[in-house]
């Protein structure tokens, strides 16, 4: 029996994007993934267990993410996940791509007279 | 940045099962066995951690987000995309490809339908009584629903498979107005129709279970187009030479497009890479079920029919659906055992490594 896995280059979600970002850090288990993209979001995004797995299988059969280690914890397995180069490169292209977005509607933003806030407050 | 527990030293005996354990347990039961082999405990710790209320513990649920999770994480898992073993992967080329067949049959039989009313209204004043049946705001609806559908397998085949789906559900919520309308003037029979339910509903529901954000594109899109491009205009031929015949007695062209479909594919050694591959053959085998199940109820009604001296032709419309019905049951068997030896030779599923 044999398990496939065809490398397919595509966007990074929003959630992968925000995992990796976690991941950049320091190899990380479950339960700290989910922490971690709470506090990067300020608790706008929140990861249902379901949905965090299925984000790291998309991320470790595309090669961006990897198993690192078990450990076991008051008798509960732990796996950590790290971030491979790959995964680092597409972090580092995503938030290039989204930083020259954030430029540009920074500048005609401005053209209006308006002056948004990188730091993540209101207009 | 540290919010994980890095001190292995706590480890310790299992701690005891709580029901809420118990409960998220019998969620990831979605999932496959091959699956929780690996994840299940995995899962289950990272659902449990910091949960320490005993109240908690006791009486609450895992909730419909997580559970949703679950069954969408169920779905991908086991109808694999593009990585997974090679069981799901055959499962998930099934779903799709009964999907893609589902739709191609529904749109090129919609606008060769389309394309016979047309002729009948431009030259066939014998049969306008018979148009009768079709006036009011069911033509229209029942026309746009043609063209949503095929805008959903033109969709699907081109890689847009978001509006796909939203054109599927649109063709699928028109076909269900008309049955539901017919329902309210005294027709209950006619909103459960197997062809709506079976020939229509399961292919909308294929795209969506199958089409999941791992799902690779479709292969030789041209090929496809050029299939349901065929098979419209072989049904919009046969339509329209059997409104010349006003013949009460009308084939079904999916059926039998379907049977000879198949047998090339059994026989012809052009088609022994499809002959070989498991999902193909299953989704062969499903689409023989769903037309062998809508023969059964057609030929149930058409022997009803038969039965009143006061309907013509409803013999040889029995004798018919008859035929169709064991033609595709025949198909659909031969079929179904050589999928089954397919997916016999795949071998038990296992966990990735």
């Amino acid at each position: 029996m044999r398990y496939i896995a065809l490398v397919i280059q595509r966007p990074l979600s929003e959630q992968a994007f925000l995992v990796l970002t976690a991941l950049a850090e320091e190899p990380l288990h479950g339960y700290a993934i989910v922490k971690s993209v709470g506090e990067l979001t300020d608790d706008r995004v929140r990861l249902s267990v379901g949905t965090l797995y299925g984000v790291l299988d998309r991320l470790v059969a595309d090669g961006l993410a990897e198993r690192d280690r078990d450990e076991v914890h008051q008798g509960r397995q732990r796996r950590y996940y790290k971030i491979t180069d790959t995964g680092a490169g597409a972090l580092s292209d995503e938030a290039e791509r989204l930083a020259a977005n954030v430029r540009v509607a920074t500048e005609r933003l401005r053209l209006r007279g308006l002056r948004p806030s990188i730091a993540g407050g209101s207009l | 940045m540290n919010t994980h527990d890095t001190n292995t030293d706590a480890a310790s005996e299992s701690p005891v099962m709580s029901r809420l354990e118990r409960r998220y347990r019998t969620v990831l039961r979605m999932l496959p066995r091959w699956y929780r082999d690996d994840r299940e405990d995995e899962m289950a710790a990272v659902f449990l951690t910091e949960r320490d209320d005993s109240v908690d513990l006791e009486y609450s649920w895992p909730g419909w987000g997580e559970t949703a999770a679950v069954a969408a994480l169920a779905i991908r898992t086991r109808l694999a995309g593009d990585s997974g073993p090679e069981r799901a992967l055959a499962w998930g080329q099934a779903v799709r490809l009964v999907a893609l067949l589902g739709l191609a049959a529904w749109a090129a039989g919609g606008v060769a339908s389309e394309l016979a009313v047309a002729i009948r209204q431009l030259g066939f004043p014998q049969y306008a009584g018979l148009a009768a049946a079709d006036q009011g705001w069911q033509v229209g609806v029942s026309t746009l629903a043609v063209v949503c559908a095929a805008g959903a397998f033109v969709a699907l085949v081109t890689g847009r498979r978001g509006a796909a789906k939203w054109l599927a559900v649109a063709a699928l919520g028109g076909h269900l107005a008309i049955r539901a309308a017919s329902a309210v003037g005294g027709n209950l029979t006619s909103l459960l129709t197997a062809d709506v339910l079976l020939l229509i509903g399961v292919p909308v529901l294929c795209l969506f279970a199958g089409y999941h954000r791992e799902a690779p594109p479709v292969q030789h899109p041209a090929r496809w187009l050029t299939l349901g491009a065929a098979l419209m205009a072989g049904s919009a031929a046969i339509y329209t030479v059997q409104l010349w015949l006003v013949s009460p007695v009308a084939i079904t062209p999916a059926t039998w497009a379907y049977v000879l479909g198949t047998g090339a594919v059994l026989i012809s050694p052009r088609l022994a890479r499809v002959r070989a591959s498991a999902g193909w053959l299953a989704a062969l085998a499903i689409c023989g079920a769903l037309l062998t199940l809508t023969g059964v109820q057609q030929t149930y009604w058409a022997m009803q029919l038969s039965s009143d001296p006061a309907v013509s032709g409803a013999g040889g419309w029995a004798v018919l659906a008859l035929a169709e019905t064991a033609a595709s049951a025949a198909a659909g068997l031969a079929v179904g055992i050589a999928a089954i030896r397919a997916f016999r030779r795949l071998g038990p599923v296992r966990a990735a490594a």
